[in-house]
């Protein structure tokens, strides 16, 4: 991978070249590595190694934007003259914001792990075998992933803003499939070595092994004990749907002009936060802006957004440091949520439900109407009865159409251990597993 | 380009690979987005950069890399041989290749109007003009459009022999507006996400005539604020193309996926219920329902000289009179159906990731209906169309799917329209429940540009055919008061 001082070379080098007033350069790097695995034996094994460099400039109130993989000097004059070239088509945008000038970021403690870096295709395969060998052991298939990454974000702009930030990750995933009932399990973490591959997996093949002989129910309204991966769909869309700026300006959110209100259970507090101790976050925003810690739900009300620095403009404030590669049509978007954890374990949960669902995480879970946060998705790897305060037998797959904040309005408990858990929209959020009353599925499977 | 496909090649088999093959693209991309008379996003970009796959063990390995210099090949070339090395640790099933004529080949998208060579100033022209037409209304809240334009340059060698260069291009444009009311609610042309997308060039675009039908999308956007909710219950559903491209994507496309069915998507996109002992066999849908995978149409956002195997375009049934007739395959999983060669529909996402099955452009055979006969014949139905929100089960027999826009058909008559639409089904019968499907005069295809599967996750396009098709008494308005789930 090229080191940083190469990778300012580069964005120095293209703001040179830029015959824009103001040139922003965004710098994106990484080696990925993913060793994927079906009945028991790896079947793929990628290594991939790649860098986007994209300029972004704004001349007189007209914006142009550029982006290659090339690194030599005729390339990146070319990018930074295609940007221009660009721009000068535009119509002029009198809320265009200017770029920012220099900015101070706090330090993200241990984004880079040099043993997660240099983790090799052998490393992980034999991770994988001695998982694949215990699955065969207990005649089970087992799919899944194991990837560690390294990757680098630069961004700099004429105007002396710079910021860079480099960053390991690992995941290992596995769904364990015993006679067609599986169970899944995941773990993501900043360093390798905080993955047990063995412990993940045996998660996996204990769900696979209790959820033989599933039985049916109806579909209707339950109480359900969500471990923290079910919670993650919820908190996802409701990042993408409710806390950023430009929904509520457009007065198309459920949350907007409701900032002071209560909107969720009073056990329900929700920040951004990405210097908390476990998250995958960087430093700064995607125009440069230090990203703040924001609290966006109190004890269930509704205590703030995120802006980028348009809509900061636009609605008289600054911004939070949310903003995503610019120009976009989504507006900025929280990427590090965390769910404040609460005081119950899941076993808790579970003994204080007379009659309800236990769920190990959703599958395609999509938005059936944005302005009321409805979404529906299956249940999948692993639904259980609970009765009596006990987990019974497994249940056949069921789809949920449910309200974010019918979900949010009906919790009744709240975990005392929150997880970083891999999110559809965002880094990677801090979960805790919830109880949640009143939850509704509206059909069913056979499987 | 042959001096670095050979280098790779020749590094690989001297570090022992059985089988190697090299894929360098250079891939030039625009995208224009206007939002509200202003630019939504913008981009033009120029990537390049290859994929090295090998067997070595037995084994796959894969290494990709954006440096093209006889270091940058040799060496990732040396990291794909290693991650085979560390694949063969596990194996119990060494890779076997089904057998595929040597070809040495050069095959480019049919086009007319070389979409980069359109003015910037054009596009933008275009999309203000309808932008100015959606937002004419206070109640659009938002105007959307959308233009993107990609070209892949692709040189493909293998050490069996095979040479192929191909280039591929594809066009895409659509407008949208949401309005505000008692509902906020979106209406989009042609189709919804973006647009319209399909392998041609600028004429496309022309075609769509995006500033002819403004006014409608608008009207319509600030109507479906103060429609009817679309009731629970069980009716007769027509679905429009804009919506049955989908349905078909999701309920046999990826059913049908031979990686998918075998288990190797188990982790992440899921698996299938169409499993290989159904092949030949299984009731899929009604006898009507005849559905063609076919990566040689015209317009196809899947057509191509040869998939990233190295296998040439073809046509075959996926169901047959209603019969579950065959899967979407690749050189390493055609045998394990007893096929003698792939289907040809292994595609990688750009040169940094490895070929995975991927559906091709799959259609519906059209029928013999009308439209208009169509609606006369339902007695108590409901018309939907243009897609607004998917879901499907993970072995893709359980979906929901949301529409744009729906009108209610009673005693024969299209009448009032109804918002928020949505219908539920279980994926066989459905299929099943298919009694009549609307003649070629109203077949179209469409383009499906972001279909995302595998792991890390890939991208890929294709296109699906279809005309106005009617379903026998399905689930519709779930969520709605009334239903099985009361109100949500």
């Amino acid at each position: 991978m090229y080191n940083e001082n190469f990778i300012k070379d580069i964005g120095t080098k293209i703001i040179g070249y830029s015959k824009a007033q103001q040139t922003e350069v965004f710098i994106y790097g990484n080696l990925s590595s993913l060793s994927r695995f079906s009945e028991n034996e790896i079947t793929q094994n990628v290594t991939q190694e790649d860098i986007n460099i994209s300029v972004r400039v704004i001349h007189n109130n007209r914006i142009g934007k550029a982006t290659t993989n090339r690194i030599d000097d005729p390339s990146l004059k070319q990018l930074a003259s295609n940007a221009f070239e660009i721009a000068l088509f535009q119509k002029e945008d009198k809320l265009i914001t200017p770029l920012p000038g220099h900015q101070e970021y706090e330090e993200i403690k241990d984004a880079y792990d040099k043993e997660t870096a240099d983790y090799s295709a052998m490393d992980r395969a034999k991770a994988i075998k001695s998982v694949t060998d215990e699955c065969e052991k207990q005649e089970i298939n087992a799919a899944g992933i194991f990837s560690n990454n390294t990757a680098y974000i630069c961004l700099m702009n004429s105007k002396g803003l710079y910021a860079y930030n480099k960053f390991t990750g690992a995941e290992f995933s596995i769904t364990a499939t015993k006679n067609k009932r599986a169970g899944w399990a995941e773990k993501i973490a900043k360093k390798v070595k905080d993955i047990n591959t063995l412990d993940i997996a045996n998660i996996a093949i204990k769900k696979s092994i209790n959820g033989q002989n599933p039985s049916d129910i109806e579909p209707g309204k339950y109480t359900v004990v969500l471990e923290p991966a079910a919670v993650t769909d919820f908190m996802s869309y409701l990042g993408f749907l409710g806390f950023g700026a430009l929904s509520h300006i457009e007065k198309r959110s459920f949350f907007s002009d409701k900032i002071g209100e209560k909107v969720f259970s009073d056990n329900i507090t929700i920040s951004d936060d990405a210097y908390y101790p476990i998250s995958q976050g960087i430093p700064f925003d995607f125009e440069g802006m230090p990203r703040k810690r924001i609290t966006l739900i109190e004890n269930g009300v509704l205590k703030g957004i995120v802006y980028d620095l348009k809509t900061a403009k636009i609605a008289g404030t600054e911004s939070t440091g949310h903003g995503l590669p610019q120009p976009n049509e989504y507006g900025p978007m929280p990427l590090n949520l965390v769910l404040k954890q609460g005081n119950a374990t899941i076993q808790e949960m579970i003994e204080s439900t007379k009659r309800g669902l236990l769920i190990t995480h959703f599958h395609y879970t999509n938005v059936l109407n944005p302005k009321e946060m409805i979404l529906t998705g299956m249940t999948r790897d692993g639904v259980f009865l609970i009765e009596n305060g006990e987990v019974k037998n497994p249940i056949n797959n069921m789809r949920f159409t449910e309200s974010i904040p019918n979900i949010f309005n009906n919790v009744e408990m709240v975990g005392k251990k929150a997880i970083l858990q891999s999110s559809f929209f965002g880094d990677g959020f801090v979960i805790p597993g919830l109880k949640v009353n009143n939850f509704t599925f509206t059909s069913k499977t056979d499987f | 380009m042959r001096k670095f496909t050979d280098l790779a090649l020749n590094t690989a088999k001297n570090l022992g690979a059985s089988y190697c093959d090299i894929r360098i693209i250079n891939t030039e991309y625009e995208n224009i987005k206007t939002r509200n008379g202003e630019i939504g996003s913008i981009d033009k970009s120029e990537t390049m950069g290859y994929g090295i796959r090998v067997v070595i063990d037995g084994a796959w390995g894969f290494a990709s890399s954006s440096l093209i210099t006889k270091e940058g090949i040799e060496n990732t070339t040396k990291k794909a041989v290693d991650t085979g090395k560390a694949s063969a640790l596990t194996i119990r099933n060494r890779v076997k290749l089904a057998p595929e004529p040597v070809y040495k080949d050069k095959w480019t998208t049919p086009y007319i109007i070389d979409p980069f060579k359109i003015e910037l100033k054009d596009k933008l022209n275009l999309l203000y003009a309808a932008d100015e037409i959606l937002r004419k209304d206070k109640r659009i809240i938002i105007a959307t459009g959308n233009l993107s334009f990609l070209r892949e340059h692709q040189w493909f060698a293998n050490t069996e022999g095979s040479f192929i260069e191909q280039i591929l291009l594809r066009s895409g444009a659509g407008i949208s507006a949401t309005a505000i009311g008692d509902d906020v609610q979106i209406r989009s042309y042609p189709t919804s996400f973006g647009g319209q997308y399909m392998s041609m060039g600028y004429e496309m675009v022309e075609s769509l005539k995006l500033l002819d039908n403004a006014e409608r999308v608008r009207d319509e956007a600030i109507a479906l604020t103060t429609a009817d909710q679309c009731p629970p219950g069980k009716k007769d559903l027509i679905l429009g193309t804009g919506q049955l491209g989908l349905q078909i994507h999701e309920s046999v496309g990826h059913a049908t996926e031979l990686d998918r069915v075998l288990g190797m998507e188990a982790n992440y996109a899921g698996t299938s219920f169409a499993t290989i002992e159904k092949l030949n066999n299984f009731k899929y849908g009604a006898n009507i329902v005849n559905l063609v995978a076919d990566s040689t149409i015209p317009g196809g956002l899947a057509t191509i000289g040869y998939d990233d195997d190295g296998v040439r375009a073809q046509r075959w049934h996926i169901v047959k009179n209603g019969i579950l007739s065959g899967y979407s395959t690749s050189r390493e999983l055609a045998h394990t159906i007893r096929e003698n060669r792939s289907r040809g529909s292994n595609r990688a996402d750009g040169y940094n990731n490895i070929p995975i099955i991927r559906i091709t452009n799959l259609s519906l055979v059209p029928g013999d209906w009308t439209l208009d006969d169509l609606i006369s014949d339902t007695e108590d139905g409901i018309y939907m169309d243009t897609n607004r929100s998917w879901s499907i089960d993970q072995r893709r027999l359980n979906f929901q799917f949301g529409t744009e826009i729906a009108w209610e058909i009673r005693n024969g008559k299209k009448g009032r329209m109804l918002r928020n639409a949505n219908y539920q089904g279980i994926t066989p019968e459905f299929w099943n429940s298919c009694d009549a499907i609307c003649d070629e005069k109203h077949w179209q295809l469409i383009g499906v540009p972001n279909c995302g599967k595998g792991q890390p996750g890939q991208r890929a396009e294709m296109s699906h055919g279809c005309s106005p098709t009617r379903f026998k008494n399905i689930t519709i308005g779930v969520g709605q008061k009334g239903n099985t789930s009361e109100q949500v």
